[in-house]
């Protein structure tokens, strides 16, 4: 079976029933909606850009285990893996793959969320705040007093 | 995406303690976001070493509601040595009090107490209070 989703600038996707599922959003109104899917679904936040990408993800991951519980992605109890193709898929600039997790946060995609998080948290990993803040374009904006209870704070860090 | 309060859970659990550090110190924003999942568990610092037992033992009498006295929190341990009470009362008020780190060290990397140096409460040189 087919569905067929609609981006926010109007381009049309259609995609296996399976795989759209991925998406826990997409899921949902598939339920509610059941007798009218010759409508394209709507999707007002997500580009044709950046939904042509995470139907590429869905397709390649089709076949995943289904995993519904938030508990199974705690990161502290399972590390978020990834394989060579989610390394692969991940190979594009920050701005994308930013705008991915967007994506990702808005249609449900779980494994994609956490895929881009994981990758969010790989380009700080090992940055000092001046190289964040030029980053994401950041203030300092901490007192005299506060820039000192930062500096001791960071001596526990170090222990 | 750093805005996203749902995604800090995510992102910050995959930090590490030093990475997490050099977040809090990015603004005030990020360092209110970022100090729980720094201090969340202090037990994990690694220079508490194998005084890692005694100390989360202190923890827990230290939060809960009987610790109100010197007395009553050394009693239970009374063979646990004094370097480990230092260590602990340092750390555990630190976070409010705002210890010297250096002080700190210089309790770790003393020489090793032989046995174990119990700490006598009636002592007046022993007097430190929890609170």
């Amino acid at each position: 079976m087919k569905v067929t989703l609609e981006s926010s600038d109007g381009q049309v996707f259609t995609v296996d029933k399976e795989v759209a599922e991925l998406s826990v959003i997409i899921k949902e109104m598939l339920v509610i909606e059941q007798a009218n899917q010759d409508h394209p679904i709507p999707l007002l936040n997500v580009g044709a850009v950046e939904l042509a990408k995470v139907i590429e993800y869905c397709e390649h991951h089709r076949n995943d285990p289904t995993i519904d519980d938030d508990e199974d992605y705690d990161s502290r109890k399972k590390p978020i893996e990834m394989d060579d193709w989610d390394k692969q898929f991940t190979i594009v600039n920050k701005e994308m793959m930013f705008e991915l997790i967007l994506a990702a946060n808005s249609m449900q995609v779980k494994p994609l969320l956490h895929l881009g998080c994981r990758y969010a948290a790989d380009i700080v990993k090992r940055m000092s705040p001046t190289e964040i803040r030029d980053l994401f374009q950041i203030d300092d904006d901490f007192t005299p007093e506060e820039q000192d209870k930062i500096e001791w704070e960071k001596q526990w860090t170090k222990l | 995406m750093f805005d996203l309060p749902e995604l800090d859970d995510v992102i910050y659990q995959q930090l590490r303690r030093h990475d997490l550090a050099q977040c809090a110190r990015v603004n005030k924003k990020w360092n209110r976001v970022v100090s729980p999942y720094l201090w969340s568990d202090i037990t994990e610092l690694g220079f508490l070493g194998d005084r890692r037992k005694n100390f989360r033992r202190m923890m827990i009498i230290f939060s809960s509601n009987n610790a109100t006295s010197y007395k009553r929190i050394t009693t239970p341990w009374s063979n646990m040595c004094k370097k480990d009470y230092l260590l602990w009362k340092s750390t555990v008020l630190g976070f409010s009090g705002y210890p010297d780190p250096g002080a700190l060290q210089s309790i770790l990397h003393s020489p090793e107490e032989t046995g174990n140096t119990r700490i006598d409460p009636t002592s007046p040189t022993n007097a430190v209070h929890p609170s």
